[in-house]
């Protein structure tokens, strides 16, 4: 078993992690503060929606949120039945996760399903988003459900 | 801080979950008022905003036992913790997934939740609790169509 100091770094790393990613929920709820979710990126992070579009840099990943600003009018980021793995000298890590997210889009409530799988690194002692790939499942009108339209267009 | 300091933050941290997990599963139907109020202080708040402000446990768990009658069912999904300790003080925040039958309808409700809990003797108790609803909607309408139905009439 490792030293007493390596467990412990372990779970310090594990928690700061659950907190970048609720912290990103949080901003993505507070209708996707630019800014604010850009932060918790690299500066040459990657965000990889597959047919919701890449975007590398802090350039673009803003201009994505801009965008999502516009369209989401509301949205709940429920984060849910996550798994962390990280290894010495933890300052980088991986991370998988559920996401139920109700939301508001051009007038439309729709419910959208995805897993996200993340990477992670430490820069200057804080937690960062260093690539984060969302799986879209299903994005649907609330009216209709996924059988009858898994996936809505975005605009 | 001392390996045994931080030790105890990542232990405080869990402990406090499990009290917020504790206490959404008393507010699961049937609603145990006094098992809700037991996780409080004794001038606990709970700040429910629209439906109200209680004071001390008493008032709580008058409040919680009221909902038995108007909530036949419900179940609080609660995940999304964010919690913060500094010794026997704690912040928390979380999301809150509700399916609650109101007026014999079934219904979807969004929430988050904030929270400051103290630790008094071996036990964490809560400060205050404070929610904020974002829909509370017939399951076959949706939150644009009816964004809130009143739980309290």
């Amino acid at each position: 078993m490792a030293d007493l100091e390596e467990r412990v770094q372990r779970l310090e790393a594990i928690e700061g992690i659950r907190r970048l990613k609720i912290r990103y929920a949080q901003l993505c709820d507070a209708n996707y503060d630019p800014p604010g979710l850009t932060a918790l990126f690299t500066e040459d992070a990657v965000w990889d929606g597959g047919d919701l579009g890449r975007y590398e840099g802090h350039d673009q990943i803003r201009g994505f949120w801009e965008g999502a600003s516009k369209a989401f009018t509301f949205a709940l980021h429920y984060m849910i039945g996550h798994t962390i793995d990280v290894e010495p000298p933890f300052t980088s890590g991986t991370g998988h996760w559920y996401i139920w997210e109700p939301a508001t889009v051009n007038g439309r409530a729709v419910f959208l399903g995805a897993t996200y799988d993340d990477l992670y690194q430490k820069v200057d002692g804080e937690w960062r988003f260093k690539q984060v790939n969302a799986n879209l499942h299903f994005f649907t009108p609330y009216e209709d459900g996924w059988v009858k339209t898994p996936m809505m267009p975005m605009d | 801080m001392s390996i045994e300091d931080r030790i105890r933050t990542l232990e405080e941290i869990e402990a406090v979950r499990r009290v917020l997990a504790a206490v959404g599963a008393t507010c699961d139907a049937p609603y145990d008022g006094a098992a809700f109020a037991g996780h409080f202080a004794e001038d606990g708040v709970m700040d429910l905003m629209e439906m109200g402000v209680y004071t001390g446990r008493a008032a709580i768990q008058e409040f919680i036992d009221g909902m038995r009658s108007r909530v036949p069912f419900t179940m609080h999904y609660w995940d999304g913790y964010a919690i913060d300790v500094e010794g026997d003080e704690a912040t928390a925040t979380w999301y809150g997934f509700e399916t609650p039958t109101l007026n014999g309808t079934a219904h979807l409700g969004g929430l988050t939740h904030d929270a400051t809990l103290k630790k008094i003797g071996v036990r964490w108790m809560v400060t205050r609790l404070g929610q904020q609803l974002h829909f509370m909607t017939p399951y076959d309408k949706g939150w644009v169509r009816q964004r809130v139905t009143d739980q309290t009439a």
